[in-house]
């Protein structure tokens, strides 16, 4: 992956990935969307087992998932 | 279940469908409105669901000032959200105040340094010999106690070294980032990917800051990404 580095990451709207747009983009997405962000005590909020088990899938996934963009 | 994907202070005009096309409804709370889509039984956690509401927040984002939600917020009904969000109604405001007419970029090493600091510890052949030594055959305790300390010691080392790599990595950020445009906030934190500098820059400025910035970076060996929905300037108690 390194390798495919862009010397300057694509600046995309708004936290999409753009349709050039590498797995780094994806992680830094999914950082924010998993562990930033408002967080609401909610009785039905997501345990973080629940938020783990996400991060689990993504290891799994990562390479194989597009871009949200691309999926339009 | 109610998913629900921000919160704003005003209706925002024009939302994009919610999660596999649902429509995106926004229910009026006091003076806040929480942006949600309705779904039978929930959404399954997956990476792909969370990309998913990771592209409406954007969108939403995009479309007018708005709190972005981390994935996984999910509400019986109406009822139960209204009562969440209004027990953190003051918080809210606070933080929509404070990234009003903002996005978030982020600044980190391109090569997160936990792993260049595992490959570091794994170089490290002194302590393998020992382990190598002392196993007995058949003898998987005596094998776990023979190894054992040359194990921790590895572990150790490993630690320290990635300890030192996480300080030299927000150490070269820091100083990268102190010679970028002024932003509103910049804040250190650490991310999935290491030690990252998160900039709330004014949706205005973004074009000139990320020009500037991204020039800085480069130089640096550093990766900017965004803009971002303010991800990172909304998780605290809003006390600014």
């Amino acid at each position: 992956v390194r390798g495919d580095l862009p010397d300057l990451p694509e600046l995309t709207p708004l936290g999409r990935a753009s349709a050039s747009s590498d797995d780094m983009g994806l992680v830094d997405l999914l950082d924010r969307v998993l562990d930033r962000g408002v967080v609401i005590v909610g009785d039905v909020t997501l345990s973080i087992a629940d938020v783990d088990l996400v991060n689990l899938s993504l290891r799994l996934t990562l390479t194989s998932v597009e871009g949200p963009t691309r999926r339009r | 279940v109610i998913h629900l994907y921000a919160i704003a202070d005003a209706l925002v005009p024009e939302p994009p469908p919610g999660i596999d096309g649902a429509p995106v409804e926004q229910l009026g709370f006091g003076g806040l409105v929480a942006v949600v889509s309705r779904h039978q039984g929930g959404l399954a956690r997956t990476t792909e669901m969370a990309l998913a509401h990771a592209q409406v927040v954007a969108d939403i984002c995009a479309a007018g000032s708005a709190l972005p939600v981390r994935f996984g917020s999910g509400y019986a009904d109406a009822e139960q959200l209204r009562d969440a969000v209004a027990e953190s109604e003051p918080r809210f405001r606070a933080l929509l105040e404070r990234v009003a007419g903002c996005v978030e970029l982020g600044l980190r090493a391109r090569t997160p340094p936990s792993a260049s600091a595992d490959r570091v510890g794994a170089d490290d052949g002194g302590t393998e010999g020992e382990g190598a030594a002392a196993p007995e055959e058949g003898s998987p305790e005596g094998a776990a106690q023979g190894s054992g300390r040359a194990y921790l010691e590895r572990r150790l080392t490993e630690q320290r070294a990635r300890e030192a790599e996480l300080v030299r990595s927000r150490q070269r950020i820091e100083q990268a980032a102190a010679l970028m445009p002024p932003t509103r906030e910049a804040v250190m934190r650490m991310g999935r990917q290491g030690p990252e500098m998160v900039f709330l820059v004014v949706r205005t400025d973004v074009d000139g800051f990320a020009r500037a910035a991204g020039q800085i970076a480069e130089e640096q060996q550093l990766l900017l990404t965004g803009p971002w929905p303010p991800y990172s300037f909304v998780e605290d108690a809003g006390d600014g």
